[in-house]
């Protein structure tokens, strides 16, 4: 028999070799391989729920493939629930952080958590790349944090420059949404807009849950611009330029990215046709681009239907991170400096590199509505590139 | 001017339509039932749900949507609200659970659906026919038939008939009611009824006419709550009243000053209906 002490000393080994055998479990995935853990910190839930849940089943995608072809690494995920709110954001960045002991971070799908997380993601010298976040904010605000969609900054000054020199509309009205999204867009273009000479006779903004675009439309038409630039999200998009329709006012309406989602038409109906806005995130679902068919049929395969942009953004936030822990290891400096060089690199949305304020560049291209769908304007409008 | 006025008469039918079922069920147990605004969504989203995935025809998925959310209105309305008052809970406390009924019915809508925006409308969008000097579409045009409608046969009822008479008799004092030999019971099962319905057919209506959110339950609760008080005086055909008096004040008020401020007004007029209907029981409070 043990005595008191004996006992003592078999407890502290069983729970020694506990722990090692823990930690090794951990460290070494199925066949051998070394885990490699990433946080995704997406809105699940809320306004903007279904881009989050489409940049979850992008990652999901690049990392079922990348498990598939990798001998050295078993790369997993944890998902958390930002909500699209600040706080939410927050406290689940700390939880990826501190608790699954994360390398690097996916998200958010829009500015304002992303914004939020700036601080947490600095003191924790942790890697955060954004699918869809826009905001100009964003630009430099962290060494470790890079985004594969386009800065407003660009898109707006695109839109804008377009209105001017090859729709020739003068006076251009604007409604954008209240949040760091709608009022960045805003800024840049009304900037763009007057600067080339341009008036903007009207500037409103609307509340995320408003649906009744009435009280903004009836001024609008009292001020009888040529144009209305749309800076907010798809749902709002599709409700002004029905009840706009409605009201008889006949405008050139002008969008963002955001805007290409089928529930836009779905609301608008053929009210939409000639809706103009700039294509700035690459991702061009008929391209025969072997980065893009590769990402299609696999997408097909898994889920059975067809991949949207924000599922397309995230494939590619996910494998960057993965070709880095591939390249330098699963090192969170080391994750950083190779997104840093990152020149040409062909993704499914399209050829991208980053620029010094984390901020990625790719060609942008003006699409419209016709017909019910959403199309290039003609191949002759690939603009330029940033 | 004209598009101001345009704009209050199509806001005013939409916030009665909302209103109506609302302003019934207050008739009679006197609480603020918060649910209504989920139940507006439910339905909304049921009928969505019935038409759009699963596939059902319009027909069909209609009236089997308003049965459904119009079942759980009545569940509410008709059992859950007199049980709480029964077991002594106030009018305050049993406004409460409502509002939690709210949040659960919201949640659940998020949950199975994922925020997603739903219209069931014609994709073929045209400009409205010319009223007033404005464009009003067909749909708001059935919208405003609709509620005067409704308006109109809750007054006939409450003014003219013995079942309203006793539904009036029942909302002023159930006790006395109760003495004078109506069956008290019967009164609220049927006003349930009636207001579940017309709670559950306006969700449906409501997304023929423009978008739905799933978080636009407490908004047209607090829209009825207004219509209903503005319109007390005249029962619960009133609320009509109520809701294009306020649909008006909004209107002009989102035109002189900005559009951006809908919530505030929302609550300006919450805060001024609550004030001015209740103002004798707050001074006496207070005194």
């Amino acid at each position: 028999m043990l005595g008191r002490s004996g006992r003592r000393h078999t407890l502290t080994v069983a729970v020694t070799f506990m722990c090692v055998f823990t930690l090794i479990g951990c460290r070494l995935g199925s066949k051998g391989k070394t885990s490699v853990n990433f946080g995704a910190v997406l809105c699940l839930t809320g306004d903007v729920s279904s881009w989050g849940d489409d940049s979850s089943k992008g990652i999901a995608l690049a990392l079922d493939m990348a498990n598939r072809s990798s001998n050295k690494y078993e790369f997993q995920v944890a998902f958390e629930d930002s909500k699209g709110n600040s706080a939410q954001a927050v406290a689940a960045l700390k939880k990826v952080v501190s608790i699954n002991g994360v390398v690097a971070v996916i998200g958010d799908n829009i500015s304002g958590p992303t914004i939020a997380m700036i601080p947490t993601l600095n003191a924790a010298k942790t890697t955060m790349i954004s699918p869809s976040a826009s905001s100009p904010k964003l630009s430099g605000m962290s060494r470790y944090f890079f985004r594969v969609y386009p800065s407003d900054s660009a898109e707006g000054a695109f839109m804008a420059g377009t209105a001017v020199s090859r729709l020739h509309l003068r006076r251009v009205a604007i409604l954008f949404i209240n949040n760091d999204f709608g009022a960045g867009l805003r800024d840049v273009f009304t900037t763009t807009f007057t600067h080339e000479g341009g008036v903007i006779p009207l500037t409103m903004g609307y509340n995320e849950n408003e649906t009744d675009f009435r009280p903004f439309l009836t001024r609008v038409k009292a001020v009888h611009p040529d144009g209305v630039y749309l800076a907010g999200y798809y749902q709002d998009g599709g409700s002004i330029m029905k009840q706009a329709r409605e009201l008889g006012l006949s405008v050139q309406f002008l969008g963002s990215t955001t805007d290409e989602d089928p529930r836009l038409l779905q609301i608008a109906g053929n009210s939409a046709e000639g809706f103009l806005y700039p294509f700035s995130t690459g991702y061009d679902a008929t391209s025969s681009d072997p980065a893009v068919v590769k990402f299609k049929q696999a997408y097909t395969a898994k889920f059975g239907k067809d991949p949207g942009l924000v599922t397309a953004l995230a494939y590619d936030c996910t494998n960057l991170l993965i070709a880095a822990v591939e390249t330098s290891g699963p090192d969170r400096e080391a994750i950083r400096n190779y997104l840093a060089n990152v020149k040409d690199y062909d993704g499914a949305t399209g050829q991208m590199s980053f620029d010094a304020n984390g901020d990625v560049h790719k060609v942008v291209r003006l699409k419209t509505v016709r017909n019910g769908q959403f199309v290039f304007t003609g191949e002759s409008d690939t603009l330029g590139s940033r | 001017m004209s598009d101001v006025l345009g704009a209050a008469i199509i806001s005013g039918s939409i916030y009665a339509l909302i209103s109506l079922g609302f302003a019934l069920g207050f008739r009679v147990s006197g609480v603020f039932n918060l649910a209504y605004g989920g139940l507006l969504v439910a339905a909304g989203y049921a009928n969505y749900a019935f038409a759009v995935l699963l596939g059902l025809p319009t027909w069909l998925s209609i009236p089997i949507s308003i049965l459904l959310i119009s079942g759980i209105g009545f569940a509410i309305e008709g059992y859950g609200v007199p049980f709480a008052k029964k077991v002594g809970l106030t009018s305050l406390d049993i406004m409460v659970l409502t509002w939690l009924l709210l949040v659960v019915m919201q949640d659940l809508v998020i949950i199975i659906f994922s925020s997603t925006s739903i219209y069931m409308g014609s994709q073929d969008v045209t400009t409205g026919l010319t009223f007033l000097g404005t464009h009003i579409t067909s749909i708001q045009f059935a919208i405003m038939g609709l509620t005067f409608a409704g308006a109109s046969v809750l007054f006939v009822i409450s003014r003219f008939t013995a079942s309203g008479r006793e539904v009036t008799a029942v909302g002023d004092n159930v006790a006395l009611a109760t003495i004078c030999g109506i069956n008290v019971k019967r009164v609220i099962a049927l006003n349930a009824v009636a207001a579940s319905l017309l709670a559950a057919g306006a969700g449906v209506l409501l997304t023929y006419e423009d978008r739905l959110e799933p978080t636009l339950g407490m908004r047209f609760s607090i829209i009825a709550i207004v219509a209903t008080l503005v319109g007390i005086r005249l029962g619960p055909g009133g609320a009509v009243l109520g809701a294009y008096a306020f649909g008006l004040l909004e209107s002009v008020v989102l035109y002189l000053v900005d559009p951006g401020l809908r919530d505030s007004v929302v609550y300006f007029c919450l805060l001024a209906a609550v004030t001015v209907t209740y103002r004798r029981k707050l001074i006496s409070d207070v005194g």
